[in-house]
């Protein structure tokens, strides 16, 4: 498992590249969708309500998924950077061994095993991508039911009453959107503990290698 | 070559992060819980169980207007807190990297009094060995 978690980090700059990728594409689909507002707004509101009813309905869909759209790509980003944090971890470990086998067997101090959470951080950065993709997932759905109820004039939405399809459309954007916004916060910070999970670990492994040497020097010193 | 040092103090920063870590986290799930069971039930009912015009008709002191008052005034300071959390997070990872600087000065000089110990026992190990094998 843990040999399967050290090829999967090396492939930290793939998710870099696509988060990166992701949140350009926000960027260029945002532009867009923004003239098609310009454009839609430029209109007098009798012809809005009449022949650009659909323009609204995509104007309003788009921006209901854009938003975890971005999220996810910063989730891409700062998994890549938890994926990072784990090569270097390896590769502090792996140059600590090194220096210390050129100890005689008998006289080299055994490595400290690495702390507990150094083995959960995958799981949180896994599961913090994880909330990004629920997230985008929720915007996905809510956009559809957007595009549904925008493609009614204001009027009718206006005019729905309690029980009818309309109304329901309109509270789920409402309702949903009320834990959607705190959700991509929460998929955040999950990222950013697992990046304090992997800077604890090479704070740790950095802290047990001083005490190593240290203890190798002390142990000479008495000796001789 | 110097071998004697004092083992070195940890950086005060490792002492700190922790505080910033378990802040982020209240200020997070308090914001994540307060959309859950606050804004969303409230939007829901207010939303989807009356009809414009009864939204529109709601007088000042009804609960539809206590309703109106909770999404437009919740979301103002959630979103801040929210952010707010989203900092002591960073304010933690921040600590946590400017402590290694220290950690890596630390190393240094440790390393430094250590490498001639580490090289006269290998040396010593392999005057042993050749001397086994004659």
């Amino acid at each position: 498992m843990q040999n399967m978690i050290s090829k999967m980090s090396r492939m930290y700059p793939l998710f870099i590249v696509m988060g990166f990728m992701i949140v350009i594409i926000a960027f260029i689909v945002g532009y867009f969708n923004s003239q098609a507002a310009a454009a839609y707004f430029a209109e007098s509101l009798l012809i809005r309500e009449t022949t650009l009813i659909v323009q609204r309905a995509s104007i309003e869909s788009v921006g209901l998924w854009m938003l975890p759209f971005k999220f996810l790509g910063i989730g891409f980003l700062l998994g890549g950077i938890v994926m990072a944090l784990r090569v270097i971890i390896e590769n502090l470990i792996g140059a600590g061994k090194e220096v210390l086998s050129n100890l005689p067997p008998e006289k080299r101090p055994q490595m400290p095993n690495p702390p507990w959470f150094a083995n959960l951080m995958p799981v949180v950065m896994m599961l913090g991508l994880v909330i990004f993709l629920v997230a985008f997932g929720v915007g996905l759905w809510l956009s559809g039911i957007a595009r549904d109820v925008f493609a009614n004039p204001l009027p009718s939405i206006d005019a729905a009453g309690a029980g009818s399809s309309l109304l329901a459309g309109v509270q789920t954007i409402h309702s949903v959107d009320g834990w959607l916004v705190p959700l991509k916060f929460f998929a955040i910070s999950t990222e950013f503990l697992a990046i304090m999970m992997g800077l604890a670990t090479i704070v740790f492994i950095l802290e047990s290698q001083i005490k190593l040497l240290d203890g190798t020097l002390k142990s000479s010193k008495a000796a001789s | 070559m110097n071998n004697t040092i004092q083992t070195p103090a940890s950086p005060w920063q490792l002492k700190a992060y922790p505080i910033f870590t378990i802040l982020g986290w209240i200020l997070i799930i308090t914001a994540f819980l307060i959309g859950l069971i606050v804004l969303a039930p409230t939007a829901s009912s207010y939303w989807g169980e009356n009809a414009k015009a009864a939204r529109d008709a709601a007088e000042a002191g009804s609960a539809l207007i206590g309703q109106l008052g909770t999404l437009t005034t919740i979301p103002r300071w959630l979103e801040p807190l929210a952010f707010f959390g989203v900092a002591a997070f960073m304010v933690g990872i921040a600590l946590e990297f400017s402590s290694i600087p220290a950690l890596l000065k630390n190393r240094g000089l440790v390393m430094n009094a250590c490498f001639p110990v580490i090289v006269k026992m290998s040396k010593e190990e392999a005057a042993q060995k050749s001397e086994v094998s004659k």
